[in-house]
């Protein structure tokens, strides 16, 4: 029973903090329509701007120095989180979700150098909390004051921030602007100054719930994606722009977590997304949130269309195949590794692409397919004895069986909310192999996966990777313009008018996410045979991530680019790792500017350049 | 007070205004008339900076407006109220009000009342019974006296009226006219967009037909009352 207690309050004051990082995400996203990825990333920099504050002003004032040192540490992070509103996301109103995602996903590398830089690798682990440093009993357990403490602070900011938004002019406006920001503009309201003022309230929220966890847990570098994974679900079960919904879901994630862990401390992480996934599916638009209204679009410049390459791109397609497999006369065995894994991750990021840019589905969690075929492959080979051909033949099926689970409660979804769920499937799987220790080997993986003996020299497996790889992205090409392509762009552009015609468009979404799974299980099968090992990093958030930066980088929209972002962004990386302790700082720069500036990618800018010239009508 | 001149508005490639001319004078009530797609609620927007402006100037009594962010064109003056309405669906009417207050500028006031939530009420007296509901739930009409009551709440100088009696009762339609007439006699500058004849009749001085974006007449309405040719080519339906 005192074990029941005990959890159970654990559960509570942990929901604080998660209720203060996922409604200052909801507030924001609610005004801004962003998502913004680098929420975790604020959260991490209060904790460490925290621990630096106290660090100073604790020998000064003493315990006063302790509890000073919270509040301004929230205030500096809304202040940084104001200065990001003004660099960055300004800039992204009007762009696709995707990009706002993404730039923001580049925030997230640039503040994890930033603090790598200040505070180092190691964790730091804050001072006790003057006065609440003890611990009472309560039913005959113990439970830390300092809990007691958290336990009272999140219906104190709920209440608050129901004042803010119910009871002052300003909440009015920011709600005004949440349901129609252009007609809020019409009256009268200053977007700017609403928005950049929203996301320091945001900023200065996750800050806050950072610096309240310095008395409980040590600073750490992987704070800010494990909690934005734990925000996502919170503010999708509770409903974006719910801040009551926000507070429900903190607490029933946070319960759930306390309680996971004493019934099944194996796959705790798994029960929370399930039941994100059931919530979801039952009601889309999360617990208290208000299904969405259509919004008054901008009118955006139009996507430019698709249209079949014709004899001369057939050629040079056929002449690019040819001149790759000319390589390995030129190239050694490190070269050719370098190449097959390119190749790999292009036809990774053509499978994205193709649900994407064809589909119109935004998945933030494409690496689960890689991973699976990856896993699938690893596993046949190693644990079960197959050769690399059965092996080959089974990544495939692996990463289009998960895609045709996962996809199946994914097409109920659209926009963010997608993407949401897609990342939080990712996780999924990620948490699965990183638990499963007797089948996946955890974190140590699966090591000896070599390819058969006859393509086991580094030239062989290249001609084997570019051969499979050619013939994976033909197909994937003729499936663009395909009837099926066509009926997929159709659902991507006009859903009802789609409908209208006969298209059945959810199982037309769920088959062509499926095919993108098949896709990237090959690849994940080929990545496998090439690495010779499976780590649990293949499925994790940052693989996703870079995926849709090899998409982005290429454009979304042309179909050539994932092959060349691939090329780009993995010939770049690899090269900056070799180079720069701090290379994510580089990588996160290279997103944002992208996002920002050429929201087209490469080969989209060139094209559009190109007719430009030409004075060709797009 | 209002003085459009060659404006030319484009959707993507597409362009939807050709050239385009009109004057709004102070204390008169000006009809935009023409059929469906003609062109004049992308005038209104337009005009209200919520659509980027290729060529021309729209000046608002002597000063510039072309280009400006719409809600600096709100704070000099200028109101605006959507064809489709656009209230605040989550929040009350009261809420809704709010929204819409602006101190009065200073020096002005002069041909305009200070609007507060009591003149108001005074005007659209069901809002007053309505004020803690969801604008969400009332009535098409009664969030169409909601948009123009909110929209005055900024105490505009000039007034932009998309479609006023669009989809609305009849009743509500004669009640619509009365609150114009009344706000003109009070001496707001009025724009109103039009399809109906009758109504613009009813309430303006004032009428500017286009169609395809072009204007093909400008003049008094009694004018465009008299001429059945114009009538039958860009207004009957």
């Amino acid at each position: 029973m005192s074990l029941v207690v005990v959890q159970f309050l654990t559960g509570l004051a942990s929901a604080s903090s998660l209720f203060l990082v996922a409604c200052g995400l909801s507030i924001i996203f609610g005004v801004t329509r962003i998502v913004n990825f680098a929420h975790g990333s604020l959260y991490m920099l209060g904790i460490y701007v925290a621990y630096s504050t106290a660090e100073r002003l604790m020998p000064l004032l003493g315990g006063a120095g302790f509890w000073l040192a919270l509040p301004a540490a929230a205030l500096l992070v809304g202040l940084i989180g104001a200065a990001m509103e003004v660099t960055v996301l300004r800039r992204l109103y009007r762009s696709h979700e995707l990009f706002q995602l993404l730039a923001t996903f580049g925030v997230v590398l640039i503040v994890d150098d930033i603090a790598l830089a200040i505070w180092g690798p190691a964790d730091l682990l804050g001072p006790r909390a003057p006065g609440f440093d003890g611990s009472i009993a309560i039913l005959g357990s113990k439970i830390p004051e300092y809990d007691l403490v958290l336990i009272v602070l999140g219906p104190l900011v709920l209440g608050l921030l129901w004042l803010l938004f119910r009871r002052t002019r300003w909440g009015t406006l920011v709600r005004a602007a949440t349901q129609d920001r252009e007609m809020a503009g019409a009256l009268g309201v200053d977007q700017k100054k609403l928005f950049t003022a929203v996301v320091f309230l945001g900023a200065f929220l996750a800050g806050l719930g950072g610096a309240m966890q310095l008395p409980r847990e040590a600073a750490n570098l992987g704070m800010d994606l494990n909690i934005i994974a734990e925000a996502f679900v919170v503010t999708v079960v509770g409903g974006m722009g719910s801040i009551g919904g926000a507070f429900l879901a903190a607490l029933l994630v946070a319960e759930l977590n306390a309680f996971g862990i004493l019934v099944f401390p194996e796959i705790s992480i798994v029960l929370l997304f399930l039941v994100m996934a059931v919530v979801l599916v039952l009601r889309p638009q999360g617990l208290l949130g208000k299904a969405e209204q259509a919004q008054h679009a901008t009118h955006g410049e139009a996507e430019p269309t698709l249209a079949p390459g014709g004899r001369a791109m057939t050629a040079a397609g056929l002449l690019l195949v040819a001149a790759l497999a000319a390589l390995p006369t030129l190239a050694g065995g490190y070269l050719l590794g370098v190449a097959s894994e390119i190749l790999i991750l292009a036809l990774f990021a053509a499978s994205l692409q193709f649900i994407m840019g064809v589909g119109g589905m935004i998945s933030f969690g494409h690496a689960a397919y890689l991973g699976l075929g990856a896993y699938a492959a690893a596993i046949l080979t190693r644990e079960l004895g197959a050769p690399m051909e059965g092996a080959l033949l089974a990544a495939p099926l692996a990463g289009g069986l998960g895609a045709l689970a996962f996809g199946w409660f994914c097409v109920r979804l659209s926009g963010v909310y997608l993407a949401m769920l897609t990342l939080a499937f990712a996780q999924i799987a990620w948490s699965v192999a990183f638990q499963w220790t007797e089948v996946t080997g955890g974190d140590n993986g699966i090591l000896g996966v070599w390819p058969s003996h006859w393509a086991d020299s580094a030239a062989r497996f290249y001609w084997l990777t570019l051969a499979l790889v050619a013939a994976a992205v033909a197909l994937l090409r003729r499936a663009v313009f395909a009837p099926f392509g066509y009926a997929l762009r159709a659902g991507r552009d006009s859903p009802r008018r789609a409908q209208a015609v006969g298209i059945a468009v959810r199982r037309q979404q769920w088959l062509g996410f499926t095919l993108a799974g098949v896709f990237a299980g090959l690849a994940g099968g080929l990545y496998a045979f090439l690495k010779g090992s499976v780590f649990p990093d293949v499925m994790a958030i940052p693989m996703s991530v870079d995926g849709l930066v090899m998409v982005l980088l290429g454009g979304v929209q042309t179909l050539a680019g994932p092959l060349v972002g691939a090329a780009v962004y993995d010939g770049l990386k690899a090269e900056l790792v070799t180079r720069t302790e701090f290379w994510r700082i580089i990588v996160g720069c290279v997103i944002v500017l992208l996002c920002v500036a050429f929201p087209r990618g490469l080969v989209g800018n060139l094209k559009a350049l190109w007719q430009s010239r030409r004075g060709v009508e797009g | 007070m209002l003085s459009v001149s060659g404006l030319c508005v484009f959707y993507g490639r597409a362009q939807v205004l050709f050239d385009l001319n009109a004057e709004v004078p102070r204390g008169r009530v000006v009809a935009l008339m023409g059929r469906n797609g003609a062109g004049k609620s992308t005038t209104m927007k337009a005009i209200m900076g919520l659509l980027p402006v290729a060529a021309g100037r729209v000046a608002f009594e002597g000063r510039e407006i072309t280009g400006l962010d719409p809600y600096r064109i709100a704070r000099l003056g200028i109101g605006y109220v959507p064809e489709d309405r656009r209230v605040f669906p989550d929040m009350t009417v009261d809420e809704n009000l709010e929204v819409g207050r602006r101190p009065l500028p200073e020096g002005a006031g002069l041909d305009a009342p200070a609007w507060d939530r009591e003149a108001i009420y005074t005007l659209f007296p069901n809002l007053r019974e309505l004020r803690a509901r969801g604008a969400g739930q009332t009535s098409g009409g009664e969030q169409q006296m909601l948009a123009l009551a909110r929209t005055l709440m900024g105490n505009p100088r000039l007034l932009l009226l998309d479609e006023p009696s669009e989809g609305l009762a009849p009743v509500i339609v004669q009640q619509m006219a009365r609150a114009i007439q009344r706000l003109k006699r009070q001496g707001l500058t009025v724009l109103l967009s039009e399809q109906n004849l009758r109504f613009a009749h009813a309430v303006a001085d004032e009428a500017v037909v286009i169609e395809k974006g072009r204007v093909r007449f400008a003049g008094s309405i009694q004018e465009l009352e008299a001429d059945e040719t114009l009538k039958r080519a860009y207004l009957a339906v």
